[in-house]
């Protein structure tokens, strides 16, 4: 037994967390700056490339949006058809997309408040260490130290985004205070092809909408009738073969209620009614830029 | 000897606790994903000479009547549903009160009350999806009526599934391991039910391939083929070698989903062979359902038919709740919209079942209404 004693005490000397050994303030603090620096600049690089993401993505969609005029222009119905499923895909990429980019956000914004706390922290020590050095005899490690810890905490304060975070759902059309009036009335022209491009849009996506609920409730019925069946075992035949319902529908359907490489209706909807809520802002932002650049006495 | 009864269904317990913990409670609308409350009444005429071990009451009867009416709920919860999981609670409830007519001893009422808990969660992994799910089930009859009337003998099933499911493109794998225990309830001095107690496992692996039918990718017909091991085992059955069974089967189902029509094609093959070589059989069956839909209704049939032949020809004993070798099921359902959340419809249906080896059968012929209510959504 007491030939183990020392070997716990090394154990515990190996092991002891760093509190057990002194340390200088100014270099804990240090350390930690340095570490809460890492930290940001990964969060801020992790939401640089979830921004660019979701710069992509809308300027894919932006893409299939001019497409889709164009196939409707030439009557390619097909063509259409096969851009509003792409449009639909889109848009859960695009809300999956933007609730990573928020989360990052938060992470970014996060790291650098506590960046800024450490590097208060540091400033306050580097300017007792200013403030305890002999007249005459400044510290001017210190002082250096402390300028540019300053300008790193000013720009830090203004790198970190503020807490109003909007963004236009999708690429929008920009009016200038420069803009001359041959400019003003092209990006007109442009929003009212949108109003109405969009309009389409809408109309379609609510279509989709009410069809795919019409198969839901097709759905509910058809699950209504097999629960009856089974809820008073009148499925069952009594002849064996499939004794269990360990696999779905006792009796009648055997094992067969695996789903297929079908998205399920309801995520379907949802996703259609998301696609239906960005579009309806995105017109509702469109017709406010128009009436807001419309000439005033008429016009386009 | 007699097993101790149980003092009431559990799942409803463990439903109540589902409730309780459910936030919101059934106000909560984004959280029932489904609610239904059913009604139903219905006329129904029975006849044959079938006889059954799980049936023990005996009349000399060859045809009985029936009033049948019943009440039942479902509802199926969100309690989690985001960021690729979903976890989801099933109740289902009912209760079929009958007043038969035609028997020489009494007129019975029989009662059956059916209950059940499932609890799903899945989970969208990198390479699939995987789905657990629980489920207690149980049901009484009270009053049991002789035959013809058949009427499945009260029980409670435990069950849990572990499902894997893979897409690839349009092709899905699955693979199921599934474990269930039976536990028959007989009524007071009819303890011999107990003898249908059954603990089972299923390894089952399918694919499917899904092909499309339009551009909008709404439409399909797919195809899945599988194949199951499962493993029962009759721990009251048997004297000194205990019953068990092994089954293999293989499956195929048809689906296709049109614009007004859903057809579904299920086709199952099983091999069965035992410890006890008296209930070694092959068992087919073919599932047909089919529903036609117009604005506001919907026309559905289903059709069965089951066929066993045991592996000895000249056997002459009745497999305790298999007594059957055939049966031939036909339902059809038309039903309408009567209003915002109403549907309402009326309901036929006819059923034979019969042995090879002495012609004995019964057949149940039954038509009624039925009124369906969704409270919410």
């Amino acid at each position: 037994m007491r030939r183990l004693l020392p070997v716990v005490g090394l154990l515990a000397a190996v092991l002891a967390p760093g509190g057990l050994v002194a340390q200088d303030p100014q270099n804990s603090i240090l350390q930690a700056v340095g570490d809460g620096q890492s930290k940001y600049d990964a969060a801020r690089a992790e939401y640089a490339d979830d921004s660019t993401a979701v710069e992509n993505i809308r300027r894919d969609w932006n893409q299939l949006i001019e497409q889709r005029v164009v196939a409707r222009e030439r009557g390619e119905d097909d063509e259409v058809s096969r851009i509003n499923g792409d449009l639909e895909e889109l848009t859960g990429r695009i809300t999956q997309l933007r609730r990573l980019r928020d989360e990052s956000r938060k992470n970014w914004i996060d790291a650098g408040e506590s960046l800024v706390d450490l590097i208060d922290d540091y400033l306050g020590i580097l300017d007792g260490r200013i403030q305890a050095s002999p007249v005459g005899s400044p510290d001017d490690e210190a002082s250096n130290l402390y300028t540019q810890y300053k300008r790193r905490l000013e720009s830090l304060e203004r790198e970190l985004p503020g807490a109003d975070h909007g963004d236009e759902p999708m690429p929008d059309v920009t009016f200038h205070p420069g803009d001359s009036p041959r400019e003003r009335n092209h990006k007109l022209t442009l929003i009212v092809r949108r109003i109405r491009e969009f309009t389409d849009v809408l109309a379609d996506v609510e279509r989709r909408i009410e069809a795919l609920q019409k198969r839901q409730e097709r759905d509910r019925r058809r699950k209504d009738s097999q629960a009856r069946a089974g809820r008073f075992d009148d499925d069952q035949t009594s002849t064996g073969g499939d004794r269990t319902n360990v696999t779905g529908d006792a009796g009648i359907s055997d094992s067969t209620t695996v789903q297929l490489a079908v998205r399920p209706l309801e995520d379907r909807i949802a996703s259609l009614l998301e696609y239906k809520e960005l579009v309806v802002k995105y017109l509702a932002d469109l017709q406010t830029k128009h009436e807001e650049n419309r000439p005033k006495g008429g016009g386009r | 000897m007699m097993k101790r009864r149980a003092a009431g269904p559990k799942a409803w317990w463990l439903a109540t606790v589902i409730l309780a913990w459910l936030p919101g409670g059934l106000s909560a609308q984004s959280r029932v994903n489904d609610f239904v409350i059913t009604a139903g009444l219905t006329g129904e005429a029975w006849w044959g000479d079938f006889s059954a071990i799980t049936v023990p009451q005996f009349d000399s009867t060859r045809n009985a009547m029936a009033a049948v009416g019943e009440w039942s709920a479902r509802g199926i919860f969100n309690l989690l549903n985001g960021s690729g999981r979903l976890l989801q609670a099933t109740l289902d409830g009912g209760i079929r009160q009958s007043a038969a007519a035609g028997f020489q001893l009494r007129n019975y009422a029989p009662r059956e009350q059916s209950g059940s808990l499932s609890t799903k969660y899945s989970e969208e992994l990198g390479a699939g999806t995987l789905t657990t799910t629980a489920t207690a089930r149980s049901r009484r009859v009270f009053d049991h009526p002789p035959l013809p009337l058949y009427k499945t003998p009260g029980y409670e099933i435990y069950s849990v599934r572990g499902e894997f499911v893979k897409n690839v493109r349009a092709m899905t794998y699955d693979f199921n391991v599934a474990g269930e225990r039976a536990d028959f309830k007989p009524p007071p001095g009819l303890g011999h039910l107990d003898h249908l107690d059954r603990n089972s496992v299923v390894f089952e692996a399918g694919g499917a391939r899904l092909f499309y039918l339009d551009d909008d990718r709404e439409y399909f017909w797919a195809l899945r083929l599988s194949g199951a091991f499962g493993r029962h085992s009759y721990p009251r059955q048997g004297g000194e070698v205990r019953r068990v069974d092994n089954a293999m089967r293989l499956g195929a189902k048809f689906d296709l989903e049109m614009d007004r029509l859903d057809l579904t094609v299920t086709m199952a093959g099983t091999r069965s062979r035992s410890t006890s070589p008296r209930v070694e059989y092959n068992h087919a069956r073919v599932h047909l359902a089919a529903a036609w839909y117009w604005d506001d209704t919907h026309l559905r049939l289903t059709a069965t038919l089951a066929r066993k032949r045991y592996t000895e020809p000249t056997q002459y004993a009745l497999v305790a709740g298999e007594e059957a070798d055939n049966a031939s099921v036909l339902d059809a359902e038309i039903g309408r919209t009567l209003g915002p959340r109403i549907y309402g419809g009326f309901r036929l249906g006819w059923r034979n079942v019969e042995t090879n080896f002495t012609g004995a059968f019964y057949t149940r012929f039954g038509g009624g209404l039925f009124l369906r209510v969704r409270p919410w959504g």
